[in-house]
């Protein structure tokens, strides 16, 4: 394992901004993963710290396809992680709404630029990523529709759902979407959890990324089945939205099977603690998300659910 | 929530003869009464634009992030819709405040919707080519002060502001205009990291206040 400062940027009141990065193997670039970009992607940067233990045991076992190099850079933000704070220090973009940068550009611009540099050219590239909307997702692999899309490849990490999702405009800025347009094989993997660390699920991808190397030939790895995953368009989620604000209450968790009619959420008067509302399943379906704040705006879509299949 | 708000406030909007979508900037820079137009749209917002007494219009190149912005959909949907940005963030200016009403009345009159006495408009400065803005970029983190107020005038090489770092009491550098020009957008916020937006400046001697 060589561990090395891949990007630097020089700080005058606290430490130096440093992207770090976790090479095993050499030659051909292989496979990169990219962990947390944002400064609550706690999950995220822990998947990255058990790929990077697991892959130094395979390398010192010799399971390291020859020629092949695996790139782990478990954050990309440190400074936000640092400060507990999602987005960047002091004006709040994101960096993964800045890609493929600009080594001119504002301060994210050059950090997205400076880690596009690092990452493309690699044959496959995963994203540990986060959504933007603060809950729990059954985990699965996300990629945009591009064109450059590979389900079949996608397929083989073994997660219970491959979702495929059209881009909007503000994706085209995204590391997932670049990295495609940049013929990389990019997949976004997404686990249970952001904020809070969840072994189970963190435990699950680490499976998945590995199995996926083995099955391309990067890593010598017999590994867990996994699932045959179901294709599913993220248009076809049902979205539940709360009737009401008030105090959120889910009755599920995401992965779970739920019939039609089943009661899945309640939402209570924050004042008088009598139900506002309650939240029903319209059909068959399984749990993909469920919110996990306390409290919930009119209109929020705080479950996601995927149809089970006629 | 947010889609849902965006959903209403289209919906409510929808059908407008003209919308004036009204930026203070960020918190960060402070910008001179300026209109900001997609090249997309140029043709139809440029004659509304020249109406709202501001001192600048900057026609911009396409951008696809640009197409999530309200003023994006609405032009979309056949509603002319200026984006201003002046001041600002989180601050009143009331010069720019009185100076943007008089074009909105501007604006009313030549819709017919107001038939009252309006003010002279100001000519504003066009900008279509890009070539034609330079930004200037903190080549190193510390604190920035400035030198100039946004709205001047400058030479190149003449001087905008400082990076110091105040542990130390030390010049880390002269930020210079890197071309003569017109100063229309610097910096407030004095902690910059590197790369952190300084100041922008229109090239003066390519500017011009008429369209060909």
């Amino acid at each position: 394992m060589k561990r090395e400062v891949l990007y630097e940027i020089k700080a005058l009141y606290r430490d130096d901004f440093r992207v770090t990065g976790f090479t095993f193997g050499q030659g051909e670039k292989a496979m990169c993963v990219v962990g947390s970009m944002r400064g609550n992607e706690n999950q995220q940067l822990f998947v990255c710290s058990q790929l990077v233990r697991r892959l130094s045991e395979l390398e010192a076992d010799g399971r390291i396809t020859p020629d092949k190099r695996v790139l782990v850079l478990p954050c990309v933000n440190p400074y936000s992680i640092n400060i507990k704070k999602r987005f960047w220090s002091i004006d709040n973009t994101d960096i993964n709404r800045m890609f493929p940068g600009y080594d001119q550009g504002e301060t994210t611009q050059r950090i997205a630029a400076g880690v596009f540099d690092i990452v493309k050219k690699y044959t496959y590239g995963v994203q540990l990523a986060s959504f933007y909307m603060p809950g729990a997702f059954v985990p699965h692999v996300r990629m945009m529709k591009t064109g450059y899309e590979n389900v079949e490849l996608a397929k083989q990490f073994g997660l219970p759902y491959v979702v495929l999702h059209a881009p909007r405009p503000f994706d085209t800025t995204t590391l997932n979407y670049n990295w495609q347009i940049w013929e990389t094989n990019a997949f976004s993997v997404y686990t249970t959890n952001t904020a809070r660390v969840d072994r189970t699920s963190a435990r699950q991808a680490v499976e998945a990324i590995l199995t996926f190397m083995a099955k391309q030939g990067l890593i010598r790895y017999e590994g867990e089945a996994g699932c045959v995953s179901r294709v599913i368009e993220s248009e076809r989620f049902i979205s539940l939205r709360a009737e009401s604000a008030g105090f959120f209450e889910a009755l599920v968790k995401p992965g779970e099977a739920v019939a039609a009619g089943q009661l899945l959420a309640r939402i209570w008067d924050p004042y008088l603690s009598t139900l506002r509302c309650g939240l029903y399943a319209p059909e068959n379906c399984t749990v993909a998300f469920v919110q996990d704040e306390d409290m919930t705006y009119e209109s929020t879509a705080v479950l996601k659910l995927i149809p089970d299949e006629s | 929530m947010n889609e849902y708000l965006a959903a209403e406030i289209i919906r409510d909007l929808d059908g407008s003869d003209l919308c004036v979508d009204i930026h203070a900037s960020n918190i960060y820079l402070t910008e001179i009464p300026q209109i900001r137009i997609n090249e997309l749209h140029r043709e139809i917002l440029l004659p509304y634009a020249r109406e709202a007494n501001v001192d600048f219009i900057w026609v911009h190149g396409a951008s696809t992030v640009l197409e999530s912005t309200l003023a994006y959909s609405l032009n979309s949907r056949g509603v002319p819709t200026l984006v201003v940005e002046m001041g600002v963030g989180m601050r009143i200016t009331k010069a720019y405040g009185d100076q943007l009403s008089d074009g909105l009345f501007r604006l009313m009159h030549k819709l017919g919707i107001w038939t009252g006495p309006v003010e002279a408009a100001r000519s504003p400065v066009i900008s279509t080519d890009p070539g034609e803005v330079a930004f200037l970029n903190a080549p190193v983190s510390g604190i920035f002060v400035k030198t100039l107020s946004h709205g001047a005038a400058v030479r190149e090489g003449d001087e905008i502001g400082r990076i110091i770092d105040p542990l130390q009491g030390v010049l880390l550098c002269r930020v210079t205009a890197p071309a003569d020009g017109w100063l229309f957008t610097i910096r407030e916020y004095p902690v910059v990291d590197q790369g952190s937006l300084l100041a922008r400046i229109l090239r003066r001697e390519e500017a011009h206040t008429d369209e060909a």
